[in-house]
């Protein structure tokens, strides 16, 4: 039985291998939710990353939530050298995505005119475990939007299949994580450019999790250009990469989100670092050719 | 005689006094620059840490999470994915 729901700006869809048992799996899902919201959104007002973002240098204490989900974004970046990089939330303000992605496509772009300012590094960041306290230099500001949703998609299909004694598949957005014991021959995902559109082939996957990264969705206008959301950290600006999208299957929807977004903005260099880590992996050219690594289906 | 050999050996003495002393002083003035330059005290320790803690105030603060070490990388899955011709329950694409 499969529900989905607005959530978090885009659809959670929640699956479980048995029917009754959904309405506690759907409730562990939305309390994750309510969670990652509360702690890692960049648009509202009272969340704790717009605490932390707004306190000019001061040393802020923050809940347990956000300390990991900080932790899972400096990991990310220490993974990736840098390349997944939590500090971006200046440069993606500066270049436009400064409120709710409806409000950044509802404006009228023509004669928005950019900034573009390269990311202050995941260094300045001080993150505090005994004390729970974070610090940025005054000007940083977090993003957490490359590693927030996946890791929420995994904390929930935990969180899920526990509460429902059976298995479950998560998906925030594309970001896809599963748990418990699922559906013989693994749960069906297709994959394609737009999670909200129709996929281009289908995989079957039995643990771990599935992400995309894709400069197709979350585009806006700004003066004569089109930008997107994928922010290239060393430069600030939209990444200028030959994939459109990158999907990668993980042990960790977490993980595997990391590398899809790190393989767009590697360019020509993600095939070999994928392959060096083992990481099946679909990637889509810009014009349309696939490439796969290792330990993806040729037939998808 | 007697007289002036006393007075003799007396200014030789004299002599001698004079020159172990100038030589004691110098072999203690020197003794005590070597000692010096080897055993720093106070006032050097003073001035090797000044710069090193202004160095401290400019230098950008190392993260204080115990960071992962950098060569871990994503992990693959235990089971990687295969071709399914099953109607797919979600789809994973960007968003």
């Amino acid at each position: 039985m499969t529900v989905s729901f607005p959530a978090l700006g885009t659809t959670a869809t929640l699956s479980v291998v048995d029917p009754e048992r959904v309405t506690e799996a759907r409730a562990a899902l939305e309390h994750e939710l309510s969670l990652v919201d509360a702690a890692c959104s960049r648009f509202r007002g009272d969340s704790e990353l717009a605490r932390v973002n707004a306190a000019s240098g001061r040393r802020v204490a923050i809940g347990a939530y956000l300390a990991e989900a900080l932790h899972a974004a400096l990991r990310a970046a220490a993974m990736t050298s840098g390349l997944v990089d939590p500090t971006v939330g200046r440069s993606l303000r500066l270049a436009g995505y400064d409120a709710t992605f409806q409000l950044v496509r509802a404006r009228d772009g023509a004669t928005f005119r950019p900034q573009f300012e390269r990311a202050a590094g995941w260094g300045s960041i001080e993150l505090d475990d005994a004390q729970r306290t974070v610090r940025l230099p005054p000007g940083v500001e977090l993003d957490l939007g490359a590693t927030a949703k996946a890791f929420a998609a995994d904390r929930a299909a935990c969180a899920a299949a526990d509460a429902a004694g059976c298995g479950v598949l998560v998906s925030l957005g594309g970001d896809i994580a599963v748990a418990g014991d699922g559906p013989a021959g693994g749960w069906p995902i297709g994959v394609g450019d737009d999670h909200a559109a129709g996929s281009d082939c289908c995989i079957a996957v039995e643990t771990g999790g599935v992400a995309t990264s894709s400069i197709t969705v979350r585009r806006w206008r700004a003066g004569d250009a089109e930008l997107h959301h994928v922010i290239d950290p060393r430069t600030g600006r939209s990444a200028d990469t030959r994939w459109r999208t990158v999907t990668v299957a993980a042990a960790s929807c977490l993980d595997a989100n990391i590398a899809a977004t790190a393989a767009l903005l590697l360019d020509d260099a993600a095939p070999g670092w994928l392959a060096a880590r083992a990481l099946p992996a679909r990637l889509v050219a810009r014009d349309g050719t696939v490439e796969r690594s290792t330990g993806w289906p040729e037939a998808a | 005689m007697q007289t002036h050999e006393r007075d003799l050996g007396l200014r030789r003495l004299k002599r001698i006094t004079l020159l172990c002393g100038v030589g004691a002083g110098t072999l203690a003035a020197a003794f005590a620059g070597l000692a010096a330059r080897s055993l720093p005290g106070k006032h050097t320790v003073a001035t090797v840490r000044r710069p090193s803690q202004v160095q401290n105030r400019t230098a950008t603060p190392p993260p204080l999470v115990p960071v992962q070490a950098a060569s871990a990388a994503p992990a693959a899955p235990s089971a990687p994915p295969v071709a399914s011709s099953a109607p797919p329950v979600v789809v994973s694409g960007g968003s």
